[in-house]
């Protein structure tokens, strides 16, 4: 296979050094620790349709990001699509709400299964912000307890120390378990009576360089009630797995609920719409933060997310993303395994995490995927990835002879792996 | 290098062990380096204990001609107590003395060689405009940059309140900092949250953070290049463990709050 080249990218690139921090900033840029080395790796997209995305020179990618995680039907779906242009036709940004943000606060609260009201707004930072806020409001306390290398956003609040930006007391109220440990939030709750207003974690351990880790028996149960007990507001953070693994939230897949559930990524397929779903006894605390932008009553993105949920059910999403990852995912291992390469697998199968386990810096794993990448399959180095249900198996086998053929050319660049298998 | 348990909150606590262990260390490397220093120290003999109240402690060692630092042990030639950090600091920026306690005997060659050595020191490490554009200046003083910066996280990361939260981050293992052209490489030990830079390697580095030439590192260490942009362009490769490198750099961006 020929690897791809990248030489408009690369211009573009330059264009937006000039004008433009880091050039692309964030999770997309290049300096962000997922695109290694960043010469394997397209810079901009073109345009994008169903599993594929086109770069700006032409190569075509299936894309394994799925845009971080909106893209959960394929890009561009027509029925979103759809849906989105017939409600663009009649007003997006408008001085008062639609009847769209209705119609999707009524289907979300008759979907999500710990939901008995949604508020909107753009991000998911927006939603776990607002989560954290609301939960002072109901209990009158400060203090949030948050996982270890757990992510909620790019608010001041859910960095840490030395972080470029933050002051100290920006994140002086955070307290910190560890993923999994009950022991540790028990030893919390006792250092802190009363003061703790919430325990804000993903639905799974999703770390980034590690093995993604899913809850102990009975851990979700045991947090749900220590925060009964102890009147702390149990937030869960779903926008990266949120309608992935269940439609009813991810609260209902591991058998609980939570108090508060945020929403966004495949919400709306990819249009700009966030959500917070809450139980009853905290929706008079939600209205009393103001808290509002822009774009948040935007009916575009409320028009797409109806027709985003709607689909979802009628294709039994979180099913036919089960079943897709699970043949992509023992695909790769079986692959690596037929080279020697012990490829590690981890977190839920719809959104898996992987890595090479026989080198613990994990050099050979980002050569590999650079070999991925320049031919035509787009992964990153260590976060998770996204299967979307536009994926085919034709797709799927596609992936797999790439695959092989960069542990090839990973092989060739390491004589020492050349003797084994 | 011990952390001296009082020093660790302190700003002057933390600037001191810079000085010492990341400024003043460079005398190691000046010597073998900088043809005027290596005369400078031809035939002499001197163990110099630096002995701060409530801060670090080091001992410079003069032989063989060569300049070697180490954590103090056994006689020393030369004492130079020094009262507090902020005392020893101020002596670093020659606005203050230090007190010795022994080797009165041998004060000429603290107030002659000595001194002219961390003049040569200076000389390396503030440069002008002009001197920059002469290569092997140029060469000398960036190895200095690279030495320091590493051994200043180290002393950051061990010291400062902020710094020791970032260093518990570091994941275990060995940061490589290398230049590919002038075959300069230096090491960041973590280990349960406290760091150690070193120029030989413990174990097989974790993570790798590659510059390809002594003008791309010179660039990046005084702050004179976007160091996004080297990155994509490769200038500066990383590989390996990023997370090492990514909190790393948290440490690095208070560096100069503390040279």
């Amino acid at each position: 296979m020929e690897p791809n080249k990248y030489t408009n990218s690369r211009l573009l690139f330059e264009r937006a050094m000039k004008v433009i921090p880091a050039g692309v900033y964030g999770h997309l840029g290049p300096v962000e620790g997922s695109m290694i080395p960043p010469s394997a790796f397209p810079f901009f997209a073109r345009e994008a349709k169903g599993a594929y995305f086109w770069d700006v020179d032409g190569n075509r990618f299936i894309d394994y990001m799925c845009a971080y995680g909106p893209n959960i039907l394929g890009y561009r779906d027509d029925d979103v699509d759809q849906a989105a242009r017939a409600q663009g036709e009649l007003g997006d940004c408008v001085t008062l709400p639609s009847v769209k943000m209705v119609e999707f606060a009524e289907l979300l609260v008759d979907t999500v299964h710990s939901a008995d009201w949604a508020f909107f707004a753009k991000n998911g930072g927006d939603v776990t912000s607002f989560a954290l806020m609301i939960a002072r409001a109901a209990t009158g306390r400060n203090k949030a307890v948050l996982v270890n290398k757990g992510y909620h956003g790019v608010a001041a609040w859910t960095k840490l120390a030395g972080n470029s930006g933050i002051a100290p007391e920006e994140i002086a109220n955070n307290l910190y378990v560890d993923w999994n440990n009950i022991g540790q939030l028990e030893a919390l709750i006792s250092a802190y009576p009363g003061q703790i207003a919430c325990f804000i974690a993903s639905p799974y351990f999703q770390g980034n360089f590690v093995d993604n880790q899913l809850p102990e028996q009975e851990y979700w149960q045991k947090v749900r009630s220590l925060c009964t007990r102890h009147g702390i507001v149990l937030i869960i953070d779903d926008v990266r797995c949120g309608f992935r693994l269940d439609l009813a939230g991810s609260d209902h897949h591991y058998g609980f609920e939570a108090d508060l559930i945020c929403f966004c990524k495949a919400l709306a397929n990819g249009y700009n719409v966030s959500a917070l779903c809450g139980k009853d006894e905290l929706k008079s605390a939600a209205s009393s933060v103001f808290y509002t932008g822009s774009y948040w009553f935007s009916a575009v993105p409320f028009a797409a997310g109806i027709a985003t949920l709607n689909k979802l059910k009628a294709i039994q999403a979180p099913q036919r993303l089960q079943e897709l990852g699970s043949k992509l995912t023992s695909g790769l291992a079986g692959v690596a395994a037929g080279h020697g390469i012990d490829l590690r697998i981890s977190g839920e199968l719809p959104m898996w995490y992987m890595r090479i386990a026989n080198d613990p810096s994990q050099v050979l794993h980002q050569e590999w995927i650079a070999a991925c990448v320049q031919r035509g399959v787009f992964f990153t180095n260590h976060h998770n990835h996204f299967i979307n249900a536009a994926l085919t198996e034709e797709d799927i086998a596609f992936t797999l002879e790439v695959a092989d053929d960069a542990f090839r050319a990973v092989k060739k660049m390491h004589p020492e792996l050349e003797g084994v298998s | 290098m011990p952390v001296i348990e009082s020093a660790k909150a302190s700003v002057h606590g933390t600037k001191a062990a810079v000085n010492l262990y990341a400024v003043l260390r460079n005398l190691e490397e000046l010597c073998r380096l900088d043809p005027a220093s290596i005369a400078l120290i031809q035939g002499k003999r001197n163990t110099i204990r630096f002995k701060i109240r409530g801060g670090p402690a080091a001992d410079l060692i003069i032989a063989g001609g060569d300049v070697t630092m180490q954590e103090p042990a056994g006689a020393s030639s030369i004492v130079l107590y020094f009262r507090s950090p902020e005392h020893f600091n101020k002596m670093i920026e020659g606005k203050s003395n230090p007190i010795p306690l022994r080797g009165l005997s041998r004060l000429g060659f603290l107030t002659t060689d000595f001194t002219k050595l961390t003049q040569r020191l200076e000389y390396y490490l503030k440069p002008d405009g002009g001197l920059l554009k002469d290569a092997d200046y140029f060469a000398i003083h960036t190895r200095l940059l690279l030495n320091t910066a590493a051994y200043a996280v180290a002393c950051i990361g061990n010291y400062d309140e902020i710094g020791r939260r970032i260093a518990a981050r570091i994941p275990d293992g060995v940061i490589s900092i290398s230049i590919e052209e002038s075959g300069q490489q230096v090491f960041l030990h973590a280990m349960k949250g406290r760091l150690q830079a070193m120029k030989s390697a413990p174990a097989v580095p974790s993570a790798y953070m590659v510059f390809d030439t002594v003008q791309s590192a010179n660039d990046v260490l005084s702050e004179k290049a976007d160091v996004h942009e080297l990155i994509v362009t490769e200038r500066l490769k990383l590989k390996g463990m990023l997370p090492m490198i990514q909190h790393m750099n948290d440490i690095l961006a208070k560096v100069p709050q503390f040279v």
